[in-house]
């Protein structure tokens, strides 16, 4: 018996977290089964915690982005027209 | 505890094959590769129509945007996962609109789909559900198996 996770990403990329949760013979089986939705959640947070981190990096950097009102693209022409401007009026 | 790769590089439509499904022997095997929406082991024939179809497939259908988790936890009996999912599925997602949650019971197994565009939203429902469904293994535990007419 086990406890079966399937995390299937925005790429498509899978993710599969096994837990075994069999509780030996005499024992109770919730036991077993309370152990391996314990080790679960951690499998869970582990496998959550950098997809959250990265999803708040890209949520800040679009947000730095948009306050700016520019992209990257533009702030490099700006600079390349002020170095032009700068080298002309010498 | 395991957490592995499974296929990486099959795509999201790529996840049917049942190559690295549950596949365990025996009527639960069947039951937990149902409720997640893979082929059962080819020994064995297929009883029932998937309940809720592939996570993987369901991903590619809503065009990549959207996080799926499914999770399946084995009862030691049909009563015990019926009476979990009835003390679980009455619980409404706080964030409706971004986080979605689906309970179905295949025999002894009661599965759970979860589909999201927030990651950090969907790791809250999951554990949230993970807690409650401790607190339901314990009070069944404490109160016994249920009672037989």
């Amino acid at each position: 018996m086990e406890l079966l996770g399937e995390y299937v990403g925005l790429d498509g990329q899978q993710r599969l977290l096994r837990v075994p949760c069999e509780a030996p013979a005499d024992a109770d089986p919730f036991q077993g089964l309370l152990s391996g939705v314990a080790q679960m959640r951690e499998l869970v947070a582990e496998l959550f915690d950098p997809l959250v981190q990265q999803e708040a990096q890209d949520r800040e950097a679009a947000a730095a982005e948009e306050a700016d009102g520019s992209t990257p693209n533009m702030r490099l022409e700006l600079m390349t027209l002020r170095t032009r401007d700068t080298c002309s009026s010498d | 505890m395991q957490a592995a790769d499974a296929g990486a590089g099959g795509g999201a439509e790529g996840a049917d094959d049942g190559a690295d499904g549950p596949g365990s022997p025996g009527g639960a095997g069947e039951a937990t590769a149902a409720a997640l929406g893979r082929a059962p082991p080819v020994t064995r024939p297929r009883h029932a129509p998937r309940p809720g179809g592939d996570a993987a497939a369901t991903a590619g259908r809503t065009g990549g945007r959207t996080y799926v988790f499914a999770l399946c936890v084995p009862f030691p009996s049909a009563v015990e996962a019926e009476i979990a999912c009835g003390s679980l599925a009455p619980d409404a997602e706080p964030h409706g609109g971004v986080v979605e949650k689906q309970l179905t019971v295949r025999g002894s197994v009661l599965a759970v789909r979860w589909r999201a565009t927030n990651p950090r939203l969907l790791r809250i429902s999951i554990i949230s559900f993970l807690d409650q469904l401790s607190l339901v293994m314990r009070t069944m535990q404490r109160f016994g198996p249920p009672a037989t007419r």
